[in-house]
């Protein structure tokens, strides 16, 4: 099995409140993907499908139901303590909002440098000059940003400082949930070129969340269409957008708005 | 040729902030005829929401308009006293908000809402207002019209309730509607079937349109004209067909090769324009787009270019580039 990161039924639900009694709605209603090492499988669906939740479930955020979330053939749904974090080490997030994910108080250094003093992997100068190189791999400027706090950063350059914290202690897989979709057009198209980039020169999987079909064709070699909770078509992009299968992916590629030619 | 519908000149907004006003938008100008559709097109920042706020003088807190004109049928919208200025706004010229959410009562049933301005404006009696916004609801295409009039905003979908603003908009049969990202907060699929609703109105009524949208796409599917808006100017404006097809500005080009889309070559990188667009009203000389621009010279960073026309688009560029497709 090549697959880095399986999911296999995974079920979440939350707890509807209010009522006579305790209502669970499925989120996520016994889904199944995997991606290959340094592949792209991009994961569409519009709002409230539950592509979000499985993100944050995947990775631990949120509580898993049933189901298992494998990583190098390891199950992490049961993992607590010390397991947890080293799969963690291998396993990150790039959040959508850039505003929201990083923490006002600290630098792009110090940003930077705490997962790798969290996971042990260096600290001091050491981390400090890691951080270095790793704001020189997502495009900033070591130099310039290094002790800028977020505020002082543009939305676009807070998404490459995302990425610099998430690949800091150098994972496997990435998930990336609506990583460009906050963003200008001029400044989506720098990011979405910066992640074929950096998929390439590490070996990255990632599986990418998103509700933006064009983006992800661009991006992904697998796409899955998820539609309240499970997934109602996947395949290899180029099939899936040519021959669409589902009427649901039907309708969302028709929805699209293009440009003429 | 008959007179347009609404006639902008030299249009400049701007916000107060600590350090004096701050310029969003600077010296716009254009021409709606009756039942044209104009797309303004923008990052943020570009001061596209700022213009179509301006027009009906509904600017947040901080914001002033420092000049310019606005004709609608003939009557300046910057000079007019607000008695006559109510008297078009909802009525003559209705707006549509990107987030129904927000822009709607959340207190008010939906029916009472749509039926509002008919009253206000139209003197319709309660009663009939009633039902004519239930019709107008159904006309949207909301789902069991009269048990949605009796509800609250917050429980129809976001879809329902932008179109519950749309049926309010298009109550007193307005001239002109002036749309703010209106799908921006939308599912794709939802977003496609508002889209065609506000096609489908326009037509029928032959009401004017103008359009702000961040989506080039969305823009192309719904105007004739576009105007691409850069650091508070339009830097070029045309017919869409000539705009995306044969665009003469660099920045224009720059966008539409930032767009990914659904029948491009899949491996190629995108056309990312570098930097970050410039926040609203930094003081600068020449062309505010210069220090992104693949195409800048030395007089674009030190003097600002004029309006030109340009073989069907009109252009604030000094460079003159090779057709589209030729070079960069």
């Amino acid at each position: 099995m090549s697959d880095v990161l399986q999911i296999r039924d995974l079920v979440v639900s939350y707890a509807r409140r209010g009522g006579w009694r305790a209502q669970h709605v499925r989120a996520v209603d016994g889904v199944s993907l995997g991606v290959a090492a340094g592949e792209c499988v991009g994961l569409v669906g519009e709002s409230g499908c539950g592509k979000s939740t499985l993100a944050r479930a995947v990775v631990r955020l949120l509580p898993i139901d049933a189901g298992q979330v494998l990583l190098d053939g390891v199950d992490l749904a049961p993992l607590q303590g010390s397991p947890l974090r080293d799969a963690r080490r291998r396993l990150q997030m790039v959040f959508q909002d850039p505003y929201a994910s990083l923490d006002p108080r600290f630098t792009a250094a110090r940003i930077v440098a705490e997962p790798l003093a969290h996971f042990g992997i260096a600290r001091g100068a050491a981390a400090r000059a890691r951080a270095r190189e790793l704001l020189a791999l997502v495009g900033l400027d070591p130099a310039a940003h290094l002790d800028r706090y977020p505020h002082e950063f543009s939305g676009g350059q807070r998404q490459r400082l995302g990425l610099a914290r998430a690949l800091a202690c150098e994972p496997r897989v990435l998930v990336c949930d609506e990583p460009v979709s906050a963003l200008d057009v001029s400044i989506q198209a720098q990011i979405v070129n910066l992640l074929v980039d950096l998929r390439q020169r590490l070996g990255l999987a990632l599986l990418f969340i998103s509700h933006d079909l064009a983006v992800v064709r661009k991006l992904a070699d697998r796409v899955a269409v998820m539609r309240a909770g499970q997934i109602v078509e996947h395949g290899a992009v180029d099939g899936l957008f040519a021959d669409p299968r589902h009427p649901y992916t039907r309708e969302l590629l028709a929805a699209v708005p293009t440009l003429p030619r | 040729m008959t007179a347009p519908l609404l006639a902008v000149r030299d249009w400049r907004v701007g916000f107060r902030a600590e350090r004096g006003v701050v310029v969003a938008v600077d010296g716009v100008g254009f021409d709606l005829p009756a039942g044209g559709a104009l797309g303004v097109v923008g990052e943020s920042g570009s001061g596209k929401s700022a213009l179509a706020m301006s027009l009906l003088r509904l600017l947040p807190a901080g914001g002033v308009l420092l000049g310019g004109s606005a004709r609608f049928a003939g009557a300046d919208l910057a000079a007019m006293p607000d008695r006559d200025l109510r008297r078009i706004r909802g009525r003559r010229i209705a707006v549509v908000f990107q987030d129904p959410m927000t822009s709607l009562n959340p207190y008010m049933r939906v029916g009472a809402q749509v039926a509002e301005p008919l009253v206000a404006h139209l003197g319709m009696g309660r009663r009939a207002a009633r039902l004519r916004a239930v019709a107008l609801l159904e006309s949207v295409g909301i789902p069991e019209p009269a048990r949605s009039a009796a509800k609250f905003p917050h429980e129809l979908s976001g879809g329902q309730r932008q179109r519950a603003m749309i049926a309010m908009a298009l109550g007193c049969d307005p001239e002109l509607l002036i749309a703010d990202e209106p799908t921006t907060a939308l599912d794709v699929t939802v977003q496609a079937q508002v889209l065609a609703l506000i096609r489908r109105e326009r037509e029928r009524r032959g009401m004017g349109l103008i359009l702000i949208s961040h989506n080039l796409a969305v823009v192309a599917g719904m105007c004739e004209r576009v105007a691409v808006m850069y650091g508070g100017r339009m830097v070029e404006v045309g017919a869409a067909q000539t705009i995306f097809r044969a665009a003469r500005h660099p920045y224009t080009r720059g966008l539409i090769g930032a767009l990914p889309r659904l029948d491009d070559e899949r491996g190629r990188p995108l056309a990312s324009i570098p930097g970050n667009p410039p926040a609203a009203g930094g003081d600068r000389a020449g062309c505010a787009f210069a220090p992104r621009c693949p195409s800048a010279q030395e007089r674009c960073r030190v003097v600002a270019p004029e309006e030109r026309a340009a073989e069907g688009t009109t252009l604030r560029c000094h460079v003159d580039l090779p057709p589209m497709g030729e070079g960069p």
